[in-house]
């Protein structure tokens, strides 16, 4: 038998989406896409550096709170009360009992007797 | 049939969405094509935001870097009486409230039964830690506004130097005022714009310009000897009575102010509630007659005129001399007495006879010399200048008034800081309290200098008046109160009749001393003033001992060596 053959002219008279079209249509969504993922991204980084920027914030406040709890333990009334607090009974050493020390000035260019050498280090000289 | 009906309904709709559509577009070309700028600038001006962002103000810290004055973020606690009373829990809220921050119960009780109001301030200004409490409690109806605020680590510590800014943030008393153009920082600006639910967008931030910090002010006073000096001036007021006190320490060498104090006082916290009179800084604006302390100046004067040495005798008349008419008294009776004796136990009429050997001109010159009848200059508002009339304006016996510490008036601080003159080799500094100011950044933009005012008295002379000051202190003198184990303090006591109309008042004293030590290598001196203390008056009673007291801790503190009865034994490497 014999086959028929494809009405090409019939199949021809349909239309067919130009490709250069399609391509441009194409590149308009990915491009349009991108923007609002890339617009989006740039909101959500700026809701970010909003957020950052309350924390900042809260940190430095929270910071001179304890900077300034920790300069009022420091204050004499309250070491005064933590000692008394604590039963502790402390007071002044007595002038007698108090000794100052008084370091000599040698001279740098000066040797230090080997005797002393091991306390060389204190008056700015080595053995070394 | 069917088919002819569903294509002319389709054709309906299409027609209506395209007109819906036709008609959009053309409002949309209206608004853009046509007069828009009311439109544009409406919308702009709901979008857009401009924000100045309020700069932090400096920090005040004592010459150890421990906090005075600092911004910081407190709670404003406030409730809703109309949501608590709805859910019937309000006196347990109220009592709840008013035992966390401290209130009477009834105050709160009564703010939250307020019928038809949304909004009652419970307290302002507290601390998020107190805030947290109340917060943990979760009470419907109680909320919390965040505030930057000035706030004062110390309370009343130092209130007089410190001072205070107001709600505007404007420095209005003290280093807080003096130094408010360094305190203060620079606003920010931000400009934006915001979307429909009023939150800022970030992306359309046009200009961001970041606060800029106030400078941080680092004073010279010490916070543990003002704690000191505080705490002796209350003890003493109690003890000895007296309507105000007021004292100051200072270093020798350089007239670096270590502590200040005053009293009535205040809490900085609170100084919408205070008085004038609380508020008021005696040590610098009260001027009064000194008394014998004067006497000091003006020895030392005929001592370095050459005019006298400390041997020469004194015929101090018995208690009682007339000059020029008029009696002078001693406040007890002495024969002939040393000049040395004369300052040991303050006799008027030897200080008058001291005095007559100069003359008129000498004298005053001397007394300027000293800082009497001008300002110091110290870098904090409100310094009196004392009263001292030019010489011309003099009586006939004025040079004998003068010389008992009377027709004359000084404030405590140009009285302390002329004996500091003595106790430094005679320089004569000006006093200052500010050590440091840097700016955010860190960097030194004010350094206090030790600064010479001028030289009233050789180094000799100074030297010998230390040695007689001393002998005020010991056995024999009338500051015996202010003696101090293994220390010889140089002072002298005052004890001056306060001016009524008419003359002098026979009760109502000023009780002084001024005094630095030690004596043969000073290194602070102090003036402590009380204001008519009552049954005992005498600066020998009265201010002495606060004066010891103070010191007593003071030399320990600052790491003073003893230099009397002590083994002189020194390790030395």
């Amino acid at each position: 038998m014999k086959r028929r053959r494809k009405n090409r002219k019939k199949q021809s008279q349909g239309f067919v989406f130009p490709v250069p079209l399609a391509l441009f249509l194409v590149m308009v969504t990915v491009t349009s896409m991108t923007y609002l993922w890339m617009h989006g991204r740039c909101e959500a980084a700026g809701i970010r550096i909003q957020q950052l920027e309350r924390a900042k914030h809260e940190s430095h406040q929270r910071l001179s709170r304890e900077a300034l709890k920790w300069d009022q333990l420091k204050t004499l009334p309250n070491v005064r009360a933590a000692v008394q607090r604590h039963q502790l009974n402390m007071d002044w050493a007595p002038n007698s009992r108090v000794v100052h020390l008084a370091r000599p000035s040698i001279p740098a260019d000066i040797d230090v007797l080997p005797v002393y050498g091991e306390l060389a280090h204190l008056t700015g000289t080595s053995h070394e | 049939m069917i088919e002819r009906t569903h294509k002319w309904r389709m054709a309906t709709v299409a027609v209506l969405i395209m007109g819906i559509l036709a008609g959009l577009g053309v409002r949309l070309a209206f608004l853009h094509l046509g007069p828009h700028q009311h439109w544009e600038d409406r919308v702009v001006r709901m979008r857009h935001t401009e924000r100045t962002i309020p700069a932090e103000r400096g920090r005040i810290t004592d010459r150890r870097g421990q906090t005075l004055a600092m911004d910081l973020a407190m709670k404003d606690v406030w409730v809703d009486p109309q949501v608590i009373q709805e859910e019937g829990h309000g006196d347990f809220i109220a009592t709840h409230l008013a035992r966390i921050l401290q209130l009477d119960p009834a105050v709160v009780q009564s703010r939250i039964n307020r019928e038809g109001r949304r909004f009652e301030y419970i307290k302002r200004h507290v601390h998020n830690d107190t805030a947290e409490q109340v917060a943990r409690m979760t009470f419907r109806g109680v909320h919390f506004d965040e505030v930057m605020t000035r706030h004062y680590a110390q309370g009343s510590l130092m209130c007089h130097v410190v001072g205070f800014s107001n709600l505007e943030g404007v420095g209005s008393a003290g280093v807080e005022q003096n130094l408010n153009m360094y305190l203060r920082g620079i606003p920010g600006l931000r400009l934006s714009e915001r979307d429909g639910r009023r939150a800022e967008l970030y992306s359309r931030r046009h200009l961001d310009i970041a606060p800029r910090r106030g400078g941080d002010v680092q004073l010279t006073l010490d916070q543990s000897l003002q704690y000191i000096m505080e705490d002796a001036l209350d003890r003493g007021l109690e003890e000895f009575g007296g309507k105000a006190a007021w004292a100051i320490m200072m270093k020798v060498d350089t007239g670096e102010i270590l502590a200040m104090a005053s009293r009535p006082h205040f809490d900085l916290n609170e100084y919408r509630t205070t008085t004038l009179e609380e508020r008021r800084n005696r040590a610098i604006s009260y001027n009064y007659e000194p008394g014998s302390t004067f006497k000091v100046a003006v020895i030392a004067a005929a001592f370095n005129e050459g005019l006298i040495t400390p041997d020469n005798i004194i015929d101090c008349e018995n208690g009682m001399w007339y000059y020029r008419g008029r009696p002078l008294r001693d406040y007890r009776p002495n024969g002939r007495l040393s000049v040395a004796d004369v300052l040991q136990k303050s006799s008027n009429i030897g200080a008058a006879k001291i005095a007559l050997m100069m003359t008129e001109a000498q004298l005053e010159s001397y007394m300027r010399d000293f800082g009497v009848g001008r300002r110091s200059g110290i870098d904090l508002p409100g310094e009196e200048p004392g009263i001292l009339a030019p010489r011309s304006q003099w009586s006939a016996i004025s040079v004998t008034r003068l010389a008992m510490g009377h027709e004359v008036a000084v404030t405590a601080l140009q009285l302390l800081n002329s004996v500091n003159a003595i106790a430094n080799n005679g320089y004569l500094m000006q006093p200052y309290v500010v050590k440091r100011v840097t700016d955010s950044d860190g960097r030194v933009i004010r350094q206090g200098e030790p600064r010479v005012i001028s030289r009233p008295i050789r180094e000799d002379t100074a030297r010998l008046m230390a040695q007689l000051m001393a002998r005020v202190t010991e056995e024999g003198g009338t500051g015996r109160a202010a003696r101090m184990e293994g220390y010889r303090v140089a002072g002298k006591t005052g004890t001056a009749q306060k001016p009524i109309p008419g003359g002098y008042s026979d009760r109502l004293n000023i009780a002084s001393f001024v005094g630095f030590l030690p004596a043969d290598n000073p290194q602070i001196s102090m003036i402590v003033v009380v204001d008519e203390p009552l049954p005992l008056r005498t600066g020998g009673a009265v201010a002495a001992p606060i004066f010891k007291n103070i010191a007593m801790e003071a030399v320990r503190y600052l790491d003073i060596p003893a230099t009397e009865g002590i083994d002189e034994h020194v390790a030395r490497r």
